[in-house]
Parts: C-alpha cells; sequence; structure tokens
C-alpha cells in the first residue's frame, strides 16, 4: 500500500456533518473561502465559519423560503455581507447579516430577510450578483425562460431592489454566469444556459449583451453547438484577455473562448460576438451537473452525475488537460477506521424532524405561533 | 526512483461517502486548494424522496506538498533568492544577467534544496520509528531536485565555451553518486581486523574510483595492496604509472583541445600497448583497471552494477572515450548507454528529465519536471533563471501564454492554500511579465482582511503595484466592516481613504442623525484630522464646518463663531432637516452683550427662518409633538431675530 502513503501525503478529506436534513442544493463560499453557505431540500440556508484550524462551525441556519432552495450566492464584500437565495417556491430573498444588541446588551449577529423578489411565475432556479464593479445587481433566472436583473439603487438599504429588465429567453432556462472582465471597453454580459430537453430545440447557450444606448440587454450569441440540455455554465475570471473563456456544463464538458463584440464606435455594436470551442471532454460518462473556476482562473472543476469529479487545466499554449480526479466511493465504511486521512464525525444526528427548530430572523414578520394547547389540557391545573 | 510514476498516478481520490444513495457529487472551489464536495439532490424529486440519515460534506484539499512544515523553509528561502533575481534584474535593465551572476543565483537555490534535504535526513534520523510517512518521500523529492537542478546548471547556466562540460559532469557524479566514497569507508574502517585489501569490497571499491576519474584516489588504494612494492617494478608500479600520467582535460589550465587530445591519445595508446603486452596478466583485477583505462566497451557491460545508471557510465564513458567531448554531442553518447540498462522501455520519469537534459532540449526537461515532479517548484525557478538566455522558444499564438509566466501562476496558485504565505503568492504573482497586473489583482481580491496591520501591509502592496481598484476596494471593505459594528469614526476613515463620495455623505449622515437624536458627537475627533479631504463631499464639509462652529464657541469667539454659522446657512451648504437647528444654535448669540449680527447678517437670518416655515413637505414628514416643537421654535426665534434686528439698527 505504498501508493496509498503518496496519496495521503497528497490529500486531505475532512468531513463534515451539513445537519440539513435533506440533500443538499448548492454550496458557495465568500470572496476569501471563510464563509460558507449551504442550501438545501429542506428549505433552509446554514451559515459556517471556519476557524484557525480549518474546522468549520455552523453560525446560522434559519428557514428561508417554502419549498427546495436551489441557489445561495454571496455579494460582495463591499457590500456587507449579503447573501441571496432562489426557490422552487417561485421567489428570490436577499439576506443580511446584522449586527443587533439582544436583551443582556450584547452583540449578535443575525440574518435578516431584506426582500423577496417575487416577480417570477415559476420557479427561479439561479441567481447570481453582477460583478462589483456594475454596482449591486442581481440577475435571475427562471424555468419559464425569463432573466430578470435587479438593482439596489442604493447599496445602503438593501429592502429596496429595482426590476431593471426583463429578458424573456422562450426556453426553460437553468443557469447563468456574468462575465466578471472590468475591462472598460467589454460590455456587461450574461450567458444563459437552458436545461431544455429536446435537443432540436437549436443551441442551449446564449449570450446577452448590455447596451448602454438603448438601456437594454439583447442577445448577441447562441452557441448553436450546443443543443443537449445545459446544467451550468460560468465564466473565467479574466485576466486582462482580449477574450473570454466560458465553461459549460452538458452532456459533456464544453469550453468556450468568447471573443466580445467590437464597440470602438459605441454605437449598436459593431460586429457580434464570435465563439470558438477549445475543449471538449467526454470523459464523464453521463451528464455534467456542474462547472467551477478556481480564483486565478487556471483550473476548472467539473463533477458528473457519476460520482466523479474532475480537475482541468490548460497548459501554456492552450491546450487542456486532466489534472485530477474525485471518485465517490459508495461502499459502506466498514474499514473506517484504517484511513487515518478522514476525521470522521459520525455522531448521530440528533433526533428531531419538527421544523420549528429552526430560527427565523426574519424583519417585520411574527414568529411562528406557539401550537395551542390541546382543550382538553387548557384549563389544566400541573 | 519510482514514486515520480506514482506521484503522477496519485492524482485521483476516492472520497468514501455512503450516507446518500445517489452516486453523484457536486465540487466547488473553497479558494486556494481546497474544494468542497457534497451528494446533490436530484432538481427533480422534489419532495418524492427524503433523505434519512446525515448529510455530509467533504472538504478536500489538493496537493498539499506546499504545506508540509519543511517546505516552508524552502518556499520562503527561495523566495528571497528569486526576489533579489527579479531586483537584479530592474537594477540591470537587461533580462538576460551576466552568466557568472545567474551561476551564483543557480547555486543559491542548489544550496537551498541541499540543506533542506540535510534538514529532513537530520530529521529522519533523529526519530527512528516514528517519523511521519510523508518525509521520506519529501528527502528523495529533494534528493532528486538537486540532481536535475544540478545537472542543468552545469548544462544551461554554465554552459562553458567549446562546450566542454565533462569534468563538470564527472563532478556531478562524484556529488551526487557517493558509491565509491562508501565503499572506500567500508574498506578502511575495519582496518584493525583485516587490511582493507582483503575485504571483500576492496576491488570494487577501487572500480568505482576509476569508474568516476578520481585516478589519485585510485592509486591511494591500491597503495594499501600487500602486493604494491614500490622498489620493484611489477603490475602494480605500471597501473600506478599509468594512472599518474593520465592526462585530465580542463579548460582552465590554457590548453588547447589539440594539444590535449594529442596528449590523450598517445597515453591511451601507452594503456593499450601494455595491455597487449601482458603487463597485467598475473593480476586479473589490474587488467579490469587497464581496459577501463582504455574505454573498452565490454569491461562497461560487465561493471554496469557498480555505475548504476546509464547517465553514470556515460560520463564514465566518454571520460574515457572521447574526453573533450561537446555538450551538443551527449545525446548521441546517451543513446548508446541507454541501451546497455534496457533500452528506452525501462526509463523512468527521472531519467527522462536528465535524457531531456543531455539533449539539450530545455523545454522538454522542463515539460517532464511539470508532469512528474510533485510540486511547481523546480520548473517555475529553472525556467525564471534561464527564461531571458534564449534557451527556450517562445511560442506565442492567442490562446498561450508566457511559459514564465504560466509557471509563476501554478506554483503561486500551489501556495496560495497557505494563508501565511500571501505575501509570498503576491511576490510570485507581481514578477509576471505581463503587462499589467491581473493575476495580482486578482488575488489580492482573495486575501482575507483579517487585521488592519494585514489592510495596511496590503494597501502598501496595492500602491506599489497601482492597483488602485483594489485598494479602493479594500478601504470599502474595511469601511463596511466598521460600519455594520457602529464604528462610525473608524468607518469614516476608511471610507476616506476608498475615496467613494457617497458612501462618506451615508455616513456623515448617519453622524448628524445621531447629533440631532442625542445631541452629541461619538466619534467627531476624527473630523478634526480629516484636513482638505474633507471637501469630498459635501455633507462632510459641512459636518466639518459644523464642528469648527461647536469649537469656536467653546472657545468664546463668539462672532467668528456666528459669522461661521451664517455662512453655513447661507451657502446652503446644510441639509434643510438641519436649518432648525442651526438657527437654535444661533439663539445664544443673540443674548451677548454685543451685538454679533449686524442689520444685513440679521435680515439674512430672518430670511433663512421664512424659507424654512416655508418647507410643507419637510413639515409634514414630522410627527405631531414634533410638529408643535417645531411651530414653537420658529416662533420664539422669530421673536428673538427681531429683537435683534432692533437692536442692530438703533446702534
Amino acid at each position: 500500500m505504498d501508493g496509498c502513503n503518496a496519496l495521503d501525503q497528497i490529500y486531505m478529506v475532512k468531513r463534515i456533518n451539513s445537519e440539513h436534513k435533506d440533500l443538499l442544493h448548492d454550496v458557495s463560499f465568500d470572496f476569501f473561502g471563510k464563509r460558507m453557505a449551504t442550501c438545501s431540500s429542506d428549505q433552509s440556508v446554514k451559515i459556517w465559519d471556519v476557524d484557525e484550524n480549518g474546522e468549520w462551525h455552523c453560525t446560522a441556519s434559519w428557514k428561508t423560503h417554502s419549498a427546495s432552495v436551489w441557489k445561495v450566492t454571496w455579494a460582495h464584500p463591499e457590500f456587507g455581507q449579503v447573501l441571496a437565495t432562489c426557490s422552487f417556491d417561485r421567489t428570490a430573498a436577499i439576506w443580511e447579516e446584522t449586527v443587533v444588541e439582544n436583551s443582556s446588551s450584547q452583540t449578535e449577529r443575525v440574518w435578516v430577510h431584506k426582500v423577496s423578489l417575487v416577480d417570477s411565475r415559476t420557479s427561479v432556479k439561479d441567481v447570481k450578483f453582477a460583478p462589483k464593479h456594475l454596482g449591486l445587481q442581481l440577475a435571475t433566472c427562471s424555468s419559464n425562460g425569463i432573466i430578470r436583473i435587479y438593482e439596489a439603487p442604493d447599496v445602503m438599504n438593501l429592502t429596496h431592489w429595482s426590476l431593471q429588465n426583463q429578458i424573456q429567453c422562450k426556453i426553460s432556462c437553468s443557469c447563468l454566469s456574468w462575465n466578471p472582465s472590468t475591462h472598460r471597453n467589454h460590455l456587461p454580459m450574461i450567458a444563459v444556459g437552458s436545461d431544455d430537453p429536446s435537443s432540436s430545440g437549436g443551441g442551449k447557450v446564449f449570450i446577452f449583451e448590455y447596451n448602454d444606448q438603448t438601456r437594454d440587454w439583447s442577445k448577441v450569441l447562441t452557441i448553436m453547438s450546443m443543443t443537449d440540455a445545459v446544467s451550468d455554465l460560468c465564466f473565467a475570471p479574466n485576466l486582462g484577455r482580449k477574450h473570454h473563456v466560458l465553461a459549460v456544463a452538458s452532456e459533456d464538458l464544453h469550453i468556450f473562448t468568447i471573443k466580445p463584440s467590437s464597440n470602438e464606435t459605441s454605437t449598436s455594436s459593431g460586429t457580434p460576438p464570435t465563439y470558438n470551442q477549445v475543449a471538449h471532454f467526454t470523459d464523464h460518462c453521463c451528464k455534467v451537473v456542474n462547472v467551477a473556476w478556481n480564483d486565478l482562473g487556471t483550473i476548472v472543476i467539473s463533477s458528473g452525475d457519476d460520482g466523479h469529479v474532475y480537475l482541468w487545466m490548460a497548459n501554456y499554449l492552450g491546450i487542456w488537460r486532466r489534472v485530477g480526479e474525485l471518485k465517490k466511493d459508495l461502499s459502506p465504511p466498514s474499514d473506517m477506521a484504517s484511513p487515518p486521512v478522514e476525521k470522521s464525525d459520525l455522531s448521530p444526528l440528533p433526533v428531531d424532524g419538527n421544523r420549528i427548530n429552526f430560527r427565523r430572523f426574519t424583519q417585520g414578520r411574527a414568529p411562528p405561533t406557539e401550537r395551542p394547547l390541546d382543550p382538553k389540557f387548557a384549563g389544566a391545573y400541573y | 526512483m519510482d514514486e515520480l510514476v506514482e506521484y503522477h498516478k496519485v492524482n485521483e481520490m476516492v472520497i468514501r461517502d455512503s450516507s446518500t444513495r445517489d452516486c453523484n457529487m457536486i465540487a466547488c472551489w473553497q479558494g486556494g486548494n481546497k474544494i468542497m464536495t457534497f451528494a446533490p439532490a436530484l432538481p427533480d424529486n422534489q419532495d418524492n424522496f427524503r433523505q434519512t440519515g446525515p448529510v455530509y460534506l467533504h472538504n478536500v484539499q489538493l496537493n498539499t506538498d506546499m504545506e508540509h512544515p519543511t517546505s516552508r523553509k524552502l518556499i520562503n528561502e527561495s523566495h528571497m533568492v528569486f526576489a533579489s533575481l527579479q531586483q537584479m534584474r530592474k537594477e540591470v535593465k537587461d533580462k538576460s544577467l551576466d552568466k557568472s551572476l545567474l551561476l551564483k543565483f543557480s547555486r543559491k537555490y542548489r544550496s537551498i534544496l541541499h540543506s533542506n534535504f540535510l534538514e529532513i535526513r537530520l530529521k529522519l534520523e533523529g526519530e527512528h520509528e516514528n517519523h511521519e510517512a510523508g518525509l521520506e518521500q519529501q528527502m528523495k523529492l529533494y534528493s532528486m531536485m538537486e540532481l536535475i537542478w544540478s545537472l542543468c546548471e552545469i548544462l544551461f547556466v554554465e554552459n562553458l565555451p567549446d562546450g566542454a562540460v565533462l569534468l563538470q559532469l564527472v563532478e556531478w557524479c562524484k556529488w551526487h553518486f557517493p558509491l565509491a566514497d562508501e565503499l572506500v569507508q567500508e574498506c578502511t574502517r575495519s582496518v584493525d581486523e583485516t587490511p582493507p585489501a582483503s575485504h571483500p569490497s576492496y576491488w570494487d571499491a577501487v572500480y568505482a574510483l576509476v569508474l568516476q576519474g578520481r585516478v589519485s584516489e585510485a592509486r591511494d588504494m591500491l597503495k594499501l595492496h600487500p602486493h604494491y612494492q614500490t622498489q620493484v617494478y611489477d603490475s602494480f608500479s605500471s597501473i600506478d604509472e599509468l594512472l599518474r600520467k593520465m592526462p585530465l582535460f580542463s579548460f582552465y589550465q590554457g590548453q588547447s583541445t589539440a594539444e590535449f587530445e594529442m596528449k590523450w591519445r598517445h597515453w591511451q595508446d601507452e594503456c593499450l600497448k601494455r595491455l597487449h603486452d601482458g603487463d597485467f596478466d598475473t593480476v586479473i583485477e589490474l587488467k579490469t583497471i587497464c581496459k577501463i583505462l582504455c574505454g573498452d566497451e565490454e569491461v562497461f557491460h560487465q561493471l554496469s552494477e557498480l555505475s548504476g545508471s546509464w547517465y553514470r557510465i556515460l560520463i564514465t564513458y566518454l571520460l574515457y572515450t572521447n574526453p573533450t567531448i561537446n555538450l551538443y554531442d551527449l545525446h548521441y553518447h546517451s543513446k548508446l548507454c541507454i541501451d546497455m540498462y534496457g533500452g528506452h522501455t525501462e526509463l523512468s520519469a527521472l531519467d527522462n528529465i536528465l535524457l531531456a537534459a543531455f539533449k539539450f532540449d530545455v523545454s522538454q526537461v522542463i515539460r517532464e519536471c511539470c508532469i512528474h515532479l510533485s510540486n511547481w517548484w523546480l520548473p517555475t525557478h529553472l525556467t525564471d533563471l534561464i527564461y531571458y538566455s534564449e534557451l527556450i522558444p517562445n511560442y506565442s499564438s492567442e490562446n498561450s501564454s508566457d511559459l514564465r509566466d504560466f509557471l509563476l501562476v501554478q506554483y503561486a496558485n500551489a501556495m496560495s492554500g497557505v494563508e501565511s504565505l500571501w505575501d509570498v503568492v503576491a511576490s510570485y504573482l507581481a514578477s509576471c511579465s505581463t503587462e499589467s497586473n491581473h493575476y495580482l489583482a486578482l488575488y489580492v481580491q482573495r486575501i482575507p482582511l483579517s487585521s488592519e496591520k494585514k489592510v495596511a501591509k496590503l494597501l502598501r502592496l496595492c500602491e506599489k503595484h497601482q492597483l488602485t481598484t483594489e485598494a479602493q476596494s479594500i478601504c470599502k471593505q474595511m469601511a463596511m466592516k466598521a460600519l455594520t459594528n457602529k464604528r462610525l469614526g473608524n468607518a469614516l476613515l476608511w471610507c476616506i481613504k476608498s475615496n467613494d463620495s457617497s458612501f462618506a455623505m451615508y455616513i456623515a449622515d448617519q453622524m448628524l442623525t445621531e447629533y440631532a437624536q442625542t445631541g452629541t458627537f461619538s466619534n467627531i475627533d476624527v473630523i478634526d484630522y480629516l484636513g482638505p479631504t474633507i471637501l469630498m463631499s459635501e455633507r462632510l464639509t459641512f459636518l466639518g464646518k459644523y464642528r469648527d462652529f461647536h469649537r469656536l464657541h467653546g472657545e468664546e469667539k463668539f462672532e467668528e463663531a456666528g459669522r461661521l454659522l451664517l455662512n453655513l446657512l447661507v451657502s446652503r451648504i446644510a441639509p434643510m432637516e438641519l436649518w432648525l437647528s442651526l438657527l437654535m444654535d444661533a439663539l445664544p448669540l443673540l443674548d451677548k452683550d454685543k451685538i454679533i449680527y449686524g442689520v444685513e447678517e440679521t435680515s439674512s437670518l430672518l430670511a433663512c427662518l421664512n424659507t424654512l416655515d416655508q418647507q410643507d413637505k419637510l413639515f409634514s414628514k414630522l410627527s405631531e409633538s414634533e410638529k408643535r416643537n417645531h411651530l414653537q421654535r420658529i416662533k420664539h426665534l422669530r421673536l428673538s431675530l427681531t429683537n435683534n434686528l432692533a437692536r442692530a439698527i438703533v446702534s
């Protein structure tokens, strides 16, 4: 088992009990990787903070929606500690952590419900904050194919969000990604993927650009080669490149470069953007469900339905290659004690099935009322 | 040296999670080299499947090589060398530095590697049983890196004129493969019991010395043999003479190649003659030595066990057949030696790296190092060292990046998991050659702002590299943090640094609201230190001036205070909401014996009061009791002002 030794050294795995009562939908980290938000089918969101030893502690947990929470995402810390969530219950919500003084006059941090964005008539599938140079903006996409852009005109008052734009995609949307480029020649850009199952419906990835003149978003590009349902897509951090890099998770993993439209004339875009596929990997034997870039945009990570996670990297010639793999083992943990790398946290979950235990910090709304006593006990003397 | 291959294969790991029914798994980046994985719920199973057991997350840390405590020293020390190399380049303004300088830096790197290697070895010797499993591997890795580095140093950095490299290569062998020394030691150590010559490895020791070209040491060993007699000329004396007279080529002795080659041919002819004359037929071992001296291929085959590897036999072989070998001909001969050791199929990763070096293919060396070594240290620093000496062909196309930049980023990225190394990471990213610091800018945004001291350091870094937007963003975050903790003064300071006027106005408003509610300013002393930055926001200017008024009033400079107050009102700097408070502040001035406001000034004040009286919009916002209060005050003010006007006219 010499090989195993080498393995221990290279990887370290820590197991964390999420304490969620159902499977997770999304995990999101703040800008520094110091805080984590998890959301689950159990309708709640939990906030985790990491301590100096790298251990995660759940510091807040509350019920956010009345149905499964699909996505959770952090705003840039410039705007404070702000979260956005979206759910099957057709809403997206904004949450802010504020310091309050509790009854024993100690300061306490609580998450306050700021606003619910209720414009959607169907399930809101994804929610993403715009890169910070565009101000405090938020994009949502819903399963009936409408993308909505919201903006908070006053960043100090998050209870007021105005709906800036509504874009009709005419096809069920599953994911979106803002282009993070801060280059002044690059127009604000959003990529949207569709999970529409029919492969005859044409391209499933759309690129939208914001035009300053018309103050509107318009579709500038459809990646026609992507005819399979798209589960996730993500722009890479732009490193002063002239083109953008977009990773798309569909049946396979695709990586595209997108040349933005030239707007030297700054009138209605001169040439439309063009795209080029730089990598296409079929290593996942089934659907790819998730893609993510690391901070420096050098490694992309893709997760498949088959329990495999692959890491990809381009060498300096721009040739993409697989550099790592994580695999899930479903076998029962009979030899749990033997691998010392896994810190097993197998303490049984406290057995309480009722959801009343969730604390809610919803501003303006009364806490859930106590269940009335059964009438036959009402007058009893104890 | 098989572990190299293993490192390569091992980029694969298994996460045990039997808590969920489904086999799928999603991963997302935490940042640095950390990944969080979890079992996702399927999007379409809304409410018809409920998880029963606990739901786990797995925090995976990739490639923790750089977090090993032994790596810390390597990272920090090599960073110093790296930084001074960059500094030197900047000062000399010639990126391809002088060869002697490069050599100096290369040796510095190599000594760091060696000292790290020694340290780990010491640690391993100290604790026999319970040392960490990884430590031994680390040691092997370091020794390998040193081997590669020193070969590259000889071939790529030192690169003598005429390409005569053999003597350096012999030294390289001597330094890295101390087998001969070990054998000699083994023989001589047991001197009390048995004479060294009867030790079983006596002849092996002599062969090993001759193979490495260490003739004088070999002669010393031979002298220990009982049959060795100085008086009688026999086979021992004969070999001794041959060894003594063996010419050594050295560039520094001022010898010309032709001259040396003539000498060499002469000497080797003599060796061959004596071999054929049967000088050594009586002592078979001496015959073997003579065969080595003659460059007999067969004998190298026989002794291949003593040489150990193809590259060592290559150097011995060249030493005795082609001592003036040119750097560029090494490749041709290496093929022959590889065949001696089982051909190309038997080559390990390390062999491939060394072979590429012997081929003088720098890009291949770097490529192989990237693939096979478990960290980016060697390729990164080696590339940086020789990048500007035009050894590496420069590819550039739309999708490709600069090789040096690529490696610097990879190396920095591998370290970015260790938070305390942030300044080292930033320094490497800042050394990227692309015109603007995009990588640095990205990284700077991700550094946790854990303490004010760190933030100050970070801001200095931003200033040095002209990362203005990033610096402003950091200040803004600090301001936001202070604001949530209700430290308004601190928030104001940060917000002024970030040059955000609307945010400054917000904070100034907060301060004024606090004043309106409590009648005191809690953090007002900050205002006194602002200086000209106070002009950043109109509200802030007002706040500063208003503060001045209070100070003047306190110092009983009533005339100046009065003038200032009037100015604030007339110039409309003051927000309308505060006019009433300002006018009320004027009241005590009206009661003074000396007339402070003349006719004109009093009329202006009255005009202001009238304007305020007509602000229905403002008035309607107030509550009932406030409205009553408001009206009462206006009435009172009007009376006082009229009185003052009368007094002013009379006087």
